[in-house]
């Protein structure tokens, strides 16, 4: 970890932003070591673009270190939960503004695309394709539930739903998820 | 439960996105990035008077500095020759010609920095490298009489969103040198004036090179605004601090 130089540590701003010698940026690293890559593969399920997921990802940690939570939350937990939390809110984002894109963009032959070989693999995966079918609550409540393994509490708090309506998103996410794979069973 | 088991489901997930292996970039570059981030939302702590400010010194900024009486200047060459000689070498925001000693100079913002030219012979041309400290400028203006005896440009960048960071180019004796801004003194209630080339709403209002911070006490939103007026120390070559005034305060209820 980058040690503060001897004028920065008087500069209450950047102190305060990189934790400095603090518990904060120690945790801030921790996070970032752990729980990068996890969150880059969740944020995959939960765009159209898994070239973006970096970005979203990147940005949910440059927001966390931007904010002085980290040092309120001693909870490795509760900071894994906004970052969660963050990343969900920019990927929905994302897609609303794909949306707009796609419609009013001109079509682009998918053959013209030059696609990463990793990225190009999970797009063709068959689960991956038929993700994209879901409408986007049932698409977050199956992998919040099946990927990132929370509960249906976490997963109603981070979603902003109850319960229920968690329930409700899996059962008819999974039951889409079963008849698209029926259709496209290209495994 | 459906036809595919909650286990299967897990298991063809993680295999769908096992391929994602990403290269986590260095967490100093997220950092920087946040240390912008935040910057940004102390400043626009006093957004909206410093914009303010900022418009009353659009005004100032366009018209060249007389030289000295005892210099011979060349006829000034016009606004429009230096911005046709800017866009045709690809670049934006010419600033006006100003006069440094007995020539006229000017500025634009490239890709990557700025680039300084002046005039002889009835045509421009560029007058040492690009600069690159400030990255590519949104404004040029004149910000001679900042920087006694030297001719200045007040350059203006754009922040991490949409606030923006001014500084002063300035002509230290033939080479086109960033200004640097020295550390705020001790201040009971502001300490986040930052060291280097540029400043929170930096810009040139009568005559002076000024700058808005917001302390962020107890928070940002309710912080108080501290307009710091700058001086140029020729001794050290840099700018000081010459006062601290608060510029607004934001009243929270309790």
């Amino acid at each position: 970890m980058r040690t503060l130089a001897p004028d920065e540590r008087h500069d209450g701003v950047v102190v305060d932003i990189v934790g400095g010698d603090s518990a904060g940026g120690d945790q801030l690293a921790a996070l970032y070591v752990v729980n990068y890559r996890g969150l880059v593969r969740l944020a995959a399920l939960l765009l159209d673009e898994p070239a973006a997921c970096e970005d979203v990802v990147q940005e949910a940690y440059v927001r966390l270190a931007a904010s002085r939570r980290l040092e309120r939350m001693r909870d490795p937990e509760a900071s894994l939960a906004y970052l969660r939390t963050t990343v969900m809110n920019l990927a929905r984002s994302a897609m609303r503004r794909r949306m707009v894109a796609i419609k009013y963009a001109p079509l682009v032959h998918r053959a013209d695309r030059v696609d990463d070989d990793a990225i190009g693999t999970v797009e063709r995966d068959a689960v991956m394709v038929a993700l994209r079918t879901l409408p986007r609550r049932l698409r977050e409540a199956v992998a919040l539930r099946y990927y990132a393994d929370l509960t249906e509490a976490q997963s109603a708090e981070l979603m902003g739903v109850s319960v229920g309506a968690v329930k409700s998103y899996t059962s008819r996410g999974l039951e889409r998820l079963a008849a698209e794979l029926k259709v496209n069973p290209n495994e | 439960m459906n036809e595919m088991t909650e286990k299967e489901i897990r298991e063809r997930l993680e295999r769908a996105v096992a391929p994602i292996d990403p290269v986590a970039p260095a967490l100093d570059v997220l950092r920087e990035r946040a240390v912008k981030l935040r910057r940004f939302r102390i400043s626009m702590g006093g957004g909206l008077l410093a914009a303010a400010a900022a418009a009353v010194t659009v005004a100032v900024v366009v018209v060249p500095a007389n030289g000295s009486s005892n210099v011979h200047v060349a006829a000034a060459p016009s606004q429009a020759s230096l911005t046709k000689y800017v866009a045709d070498h690809g670049g934006k925001h010419a600033s006006a010609p100003l006069v440094d000693g007995s020539h006229y100079v000017g500025a634009y913002s490239t890709k990557n920095g700025i680039q300084v030219v002046s005039f002889g012979g009835g045509a421009w041309r560029a007058d040492g490298g690009e600069i690159t400290k400030y990255g590519p400028a949104i404004r040029l203006g004149d910000a001679s009489g900042v920087i006694p005896g030297h001719a200045a440009f007040a350059v203006r960048t754009i922040g991490a969103d949409v606030s923006y960071f001014g500084g002063v180019l300035y002509d230290a004796d033939g080479t086109w040198t960033p200004a640097h801004f020295a550390k705020c003194p001790a201040h009971k209630a502001l300490s986040c004036a930052y060291a280097g080339p540029e400043e929170p709403y930096g810009h040139v209002a009568t005559g002076s090179f000024v700058s808005v911070s917001n302390n962020c006490l107890p928070y940002c939103a309710a912080g108080t605004n501290y307009l710091i007026t700058w001086r140029w120390n020729a001794a050290l070559k840099q700018f000081g601090v010459k006062s601290v005034t608060k510029y607004r305060v934001y009243h929270v209820p309790n």
